[in-house]
């Protein structure tokens, strides 16, 4: 594995991490915002440095995330031939259908979120192959006519 | 499916069920110590003028009932007050939609000089998101039937600072301090027959002496002693106050609290432990 391709796999690592931070903190303060009718501010305070308990608790929920993403990820390389649109709506319509399950909210948002990153990552990667397709045929062509 | 990813997909899943039940096992603690009984709004008032002053006047709102009262008025004059004498406190507090709210208290004065702590009184509920924007007090004193002190007195709202301390199965909350003043918090823990296993309850709020040894449990000056049935206590209906009159600031001061835990009248051993308090959340709004 050369250098290029590991600097590569570090920024997808901390791309990733990152995401799934935000996921967590947008589902927790959200959450603390609804319950205390509090500011953002004083949201984040009771997040971070009112209790450590919550914190610890917090980042077990953002390696939730993160695990969860990651395994979504390797399944899709596994079936990347039969993804398409539709599981991308599935995958909507279940972020959606978890504001009906009657678990604690925080958990509603976090997996909403997750859901649409997750629905984001697959487009994304639908987006490329379809790109890279499309320049192949090209090149086809331009051999051709060569 | 390749063997490299079918390593990593197995890893993952086994990770992922570990955090799982991780979050599973600490679900009810982080409920405990997240979730936790909420105040609407807390305010401590006091003002002065060259003969009276006033301090720690209180509005106050939990999620069921609506307080007013707990403050005391003390005299900076000699034989201000004397034995005999009535005292009717007229409060007026304005909010930011200029609402008036108007509340009395009376005390009658029954040794000279003496300090008068006006009662709390209940009142209706009000929004629980009231600013007050202006406040301001009429003391009138009457002495032989005769009206002989009328004046007005502008209150300030203090700023305060809500202290909370924890440890595993037991929490300290909405403990509002400023510099002058402590008002006790709410205990819970997470043990629910708590009151069968132990029924008297002792709760003490120390504060370290200055360039005292944190170490030293002699360096701490008791402040408030709570006393009486764990069931009661727990209950958290009535809430203590505490009026520093010693040099030095309450805010500089670190304060903890000792909770003793007694099987019965006769236990010899209690079960007791320190909660450390911080505070870092503000409360009450300065007047605008």
């Amino acid at each position: 594995m050369n250098n290029q391709s590991k600097d590569q796999i570090s920024i997808y690592i901390f791309r990733n991490f990152l995401a799934t931070l935000c996921i967590a903190i947008v589902a927790m303060v959200l959450s603390l915002m609804q319950f205390y009718q509090c500011s953002l501010i004083e949201g984040m305070q009771r997040l971070f440095i009112y209790d450590i308990y919550t914190t610890l608790y917090f980042l077990l929920l953002w390696l939730l995330n993160y695990l969860i993403f990651e395994i979504s990820k390797i399944i899709y390389d596994i079936y990347e031939e039969r993804i398409s649109y539709i599981l991308c709506l599935i995958f909507l319509v279940l972020g959606i259908i978890i504001f009906l399950v009657p678990i604690l909210d925080i958990f509603q948002y976090d997996f909403f979120f997750l859901c649409l990153l997750i629905v984001l990552r697959m487009l994304k990667q639908i987006y490329k192959k379809s790109n890279f397709c499309f320049l192949n045929k090209i090149k086809k062509t331009n051999n051709g006519l060569k | 499916m390749d063997k490299e990813i079918k390593k990593q997909l197995t890893l993952s899943v086994g990770i992922l069920i570990l955090v799982v039940l991780s979050m599973l096992f600490w679900y009810d603690n982080f409920m405990f110590h997240t979730y936790i009984k909420k105040v609407d709004y807390q305010y401590c008032f006091s003002g002065n003028n060259d003969d009276v002053m006033i301090q720690g006047y209180e509005l106050f709102q939990n999620s069921q009932k609506s307080y007013s009262g707990n403050g005391r008025l003390l005299s900076t004059e000699n034989n201000f007050f004397l034995k005999g004498d009535q005292v009717e406190c007229y409060m007026t507090f304005i909010d930011n939609h200029n609402q008036k709210y108007q509340l009395t208290h009376q005390y009658k004065i029954k040794s000279s000089n003496e300090v008068c702590y006006l009662s709390q009184q209940e009142d209706h509920k009000k929004d629980n998101r009231l600013k007050i924007s202006q406040a301001y007090m009429q003391l009138k004193i009457k002495r032989h039937d005769k009206y002989i002190y009328d004046e007005k007195i502008n209150l300030n709202s203090n700023e305060l600072v809500i202290y909370n301390g924890s440890n595993k199965d037991y929490s300290i909350q909405n403990v509002y301090v400023n510099d002058y003043w402590l008002k006790t918090g709410y205990i819970s823990s997470t043990i629910d027959n708590l009151s069968k296993q132990y029924q008297q309850c002792v709760i003490d709020y120390v504060c370290l002496k200055d360039e005292g040894n944190e170490e030293d449990v002699n360096d701490y000056d008791r402040i408030i002693h709570l006393t009486g049935e764990t069931s009661t206590i727990m209950k958290n209906e009535q809430q203590e106050v505490y009026f520093h009159d010693q040099q030095g600031q309450l805010l500089q001061k670190d304060i903890k609290c000792v909770i003793s835990l007694y099987k019965d009248e006769n236990d010899q051993k209690p079960l007791t432990f320190v909660i450390d308090l911080h505070g870092i959340m503000k409360a009450g709004v300065s007047n605008e």
